[in-house]
């Protein structure tokens, strides 16, 4: 009986979720943020429900195979298709149906694998070692004395020169696809020497040539009042010509899901919340579910009112974050990056300095008086104020803007201009001239304020293949 | 002065309330107080029965081990950590005279069980033999020592005006309603820094941190992790409570009881505690670091140069 109470008071707790963010799962995870009933966990040691948001590229398979494993009993997955059609590799994975809430069924798996109705899922890998015994060294380790090497397939620590000409412990380490606050799917191949990283190598792109036509992909980055399908397309791989105002609104709802991102990632929960619900407002209609698919192709219908509330709570926002000086010992001076290195990368690139945005160049902005704002920083709070001044500009022009207006064929996306894939792997190519020698929490701080989607990469590389 | 040591019965039922009790009111603050922050509807049943609930389904779940840790010390953390708050916790006299065991050397034997906590600190990231856990446990103890020095300046300035290092002489000391929050103004709010570090919380939270997925709590799952979360804010109160005691007051107060007056002042200082978590974020190791030896240790030491001048006057 005891148990069963236990169990029962159990059932009623937040659900803790570890998400698996694949193909169009991004926003979407963000946004069940908001949910009270549900609590976003960054260990899969602290959850019950496993949750796949999206696709799942097939190199990630063997990796979410490995976290699923990682949960702790009561277990179980649940798979949210958002419009992919390729399931993940998690057999009895329950399947989030188009017509269901999905925090409903969390809380519905969730209560009966706690309560024992439904029975926890069982290990998919056997317990064995990456690779057999070196069997080098002077202690068969494969390396020297009693460092070094890779005994069992795992690296053990070996002193290397450290950046001031010391001699230390450097650990080499594999992280990712899944850490939190890594971009969903990147992996870094780092060294590390105390909580410093020597070195961090990202393993490639899983994402570029995915197989799954991802056909949500643009709204849960985007979101409902935005605009159709063949528009958000577009906007997402940097091509016009698309409906000036939507475009603006997908503007303000990606720069305050990245903030909320950033301030999640120092522990401001509550702020992150704020900037989450005035994003989720932007985009709310009140037919369909938060959570349905069905919702992102909602006619776009942006109304003044509602623009001007959502900028009234920016501003407050932004104010606040500025009096407070909230995010001030976490990010002033933090992540500074060479503005050459984020060139054409639009928002990264204005915060360093860079004058350049493509609707300086379109006549539909020119006639609502468009101006560049730029921050010179090039830190992580000035990719924040950058964030943050250009959500309120976008509300701003999106609604001063006829409905019908049209953006020239180049046009100045989310995450920057239209730019040749090149470029697009450049930001990632860059990363270990970006992160080396940061410590651990300023590298993450690093990385989340540059907003960094290996999806949106491959996207544009996919789209200007196609294009070629 | 004469305190009264309490009945070992009675110091084992306030130990027992610090071990469950506080741990409660910490998580039910903490949620209302995020709520407030966010601008969402309080619902303070609901905030009541969250901490009850997540409880039972970290005593449902299963404690999780990694590959080859130190078990023994793993298990022993939690247990560590509570003890500590809890022995810490002793020395804070909880009502006019009464304290479970206010030595005359209380301070300093304060700050022996804060040093420890560090180690207990360490032990629970390093012992789970996983890197995430490991790197927070390295990254917390070497910013601990600049805790420490400033833990240690900022309570001998309090106990200078009393001549004492018991901590009941310390309140009593403030008895004239002249309160250290007055006389040493800079010692409060140095208090509240140490406390957020010791207790890892908010802005000073490096051990476990989101930036290495909950820190030394990363591998940590079931009746384990709740271990660690009651002991955390175990933890906090005891050094809301300290700082009550040596700043406020202690059980000094019109009207109401002593002890009243004392639960009050703590619950104020783990509010502010917790207030700050929700309003100021992790702040970056460098700086931490910086902001400890450049800038609050020299205010440690203003604040024992004030004190010190204060008791010649």
């Amino acid at each position: 009986m005891a148990v069963s109470l236990l169990g029962r008071l159990a059932a009623t707790a937040p659900v803790p979720v570890f998400a698996l963010v694949g193909a169009g799962g991004r926003a979407a995870v963000r946004e069940l943020r908001l949910d009270p009933r549900v609590e976003v966990v960054d260990s899969p040691r602290h959850a019950t429900i496993l949750l796949v948001a999206g696709a799942l590229p097939g190199p990630l398979h063997e990796s979410a195979r490995r976290v699923h494993d990682q949960l702790p009993h009561p277990r179980a997955s649940v798979w949210w298709p958002l419009g992919a059609t390729e399931a993940p590799p998690l057999p009895n994975a329950v399947t989030v149906a188009a017509d269901r809430r999905v925090v409903e069924v969390l809380a519905e798996v969730h209560a009966a694998v706690v309560t024992g109705t439904r029975d926890s899922a069982t290990t998919l890998l056997e317990s064995s070692n990456p690779t057999e015994w070196q069997g080098r060294g002077d202690h068969g380790q494969g390396g020297e004395g009693m460092m070094g090497g890779v005994p069992y397939g795992r690296a053990m620590a070996m002193t290397a020169d450290d950046r001031d000409g010391l001699t230390l412990d450097q650990l080499s380490l594999r992280v990712g696809p899944f850490l939190p606050w890594l971009p969903p799917g990147l992996i870094l191949d780092v060294a590390l020497q105390g909580d410093v990283l020597q070195q961090a190598v990202p393993a490639g792109n899983p994402f570029v040539g995915a197989s799954d036509p991802r056909p949500n992909l643009g709204a849960s980055n985007l979101g409902a009042s935005d605009p159709k399908a063949s528009d958000r397309d577009r906007i997402l791989s940097g091509h016009g010509p698309v409906p000036l105002a939507a475009l603006e609104l997908a503007r303000t709802r990606h720069h305050l899901g990245a903030i909320a991102d950033l301030l999640l990632l120092h522990g401001l929960d509550a702020a992150a919340h704020r900037s989450l619900t005035i994003a989720s407002r932007l985009a709310a209609t009140t037919s369909v579910p938060a959570d349905s698919p069905a919702r992102e192709d909602a006619p776009a219908a942006p109304e003044q009112a509602r623009l001007r509330e959502a900028e009234h709570d920016i501003a407050r926002l932004g104010r606040w974050l500025r009096r407070s000086r909230a995010l001030w010992g976490a990010t002033a001076g933090i992540g500074v990056i060479d503005p050459v290195l984020v060139d054409g990368f639009g928002p990264l690139a204005r915060a360093a300095g860079v004058d350049r945005d493509a609707r300086s160049d379109d006549p539909a902005y020119r006639a609502l008086d468009f101006t560049v704002i730029t921050h010179g920083e090039g830190d992580a709070l000035a990719r924040v104020r950058q964030r943050l001044a250009e959500a309120t500009q976008s509300l701003t022009l999106a609604a001063a803007a006829d409905p019908a207006t049209m953006t020239a064929a180049t046009i100045e996306g989310p995450r920057g201009p239209s730019h040749p894939s090149a470029e697009a792997v450049g930001l990632l190519g860059a990363l270990d001239r970006i992160l080396a020698g940061r410590e651990w929490g300023g590298a993450m701080t690093t990385l989340v304020s540059l907003d960094l989607d290996l999806e949106h990469d491959a996207r544009s590389a996919d789209h200007e293949a196609v294009a070629s | 002065m004469t305190i009264a040591s309490l009945h070992p019965l009675l110091a084992a039922v306030i130990g027992l309330a610090l071990l469950l009790v506080a741990p409660y009111v910490v998580a039910v603050s903490d949620l209302l107080i995020g709520r407030a922050v966010a601008g969402m509807a309080l619902h303070p049943g609901s905030a009541l029965a969250d901490p009850l609930r997540r409880a039972a389904l970290l005593l449902r779940q299963e404690s999780v081990t990694t590959e080859r840790p130190d078990a023994m010390l793993w298990a022993l953390a939690p247990a560590a950590y509570g003890a500590l708050a809890v022995g810490a916790f002793a020395v804070v006299p909880v009502a006019a005279g009464v304290a479970i065991a206010d030595v005359p050397s209380g301070i300093v034997l304060f700050g022996a069980l804060e040093a420890l906590a560090i180690v207990a600190i360490f032990l629970h990231g390093w012992s789970t033999n996983s890197p995430l856990p490991l790197i927070a446990a390295y990254r917390f103890v070497a910013i601990a020592l600049s805790y420490e020095l400033l833990s240690m300046f900022v309570l001998i300035a309090a106990a200078i005006p009393a001549e004492s290092l018991q901590v009941g002489a310390i309140v009593a000391s403030q008895d004239n309603g002249l309160w250290n929050l007055v006389r040493q103004p800079l010692g409060l709010p140095l208090w509240l820094i140490v406390t957020l570090g010791v207790t890892f919380w908010g802005p000073l939270d490096l051990a476990d941190s989101r930036d290495l997925a909950g820190g030394t709590s990363a591998e940590a799952s079931g009746p384990a992790r709740l271990a660690w979360i009651l002991a955390r804010g175990a933890m906090l109160v005891t050094f809301s409570a300290m700082g009550a005691a040596v700043f406020l007051g202690g059980w000094s107060g019109p009207v109401l009881p002593g002890a009243v007056w004392m639960l009050l002042k703590t619950l104020v200082l783990v509010a502010v505690a917790l207030g700050l978590g929700h309003l100021v974020g992790r702040f970056a190791t460098e700086r931490t670091f910086t902001l400890l030896w450049v800038v609050l240790l020299p205010l440690a030491f203003l604040d024992l140069a004030i004190a010190g001048v204060g008791s010649l006057l």
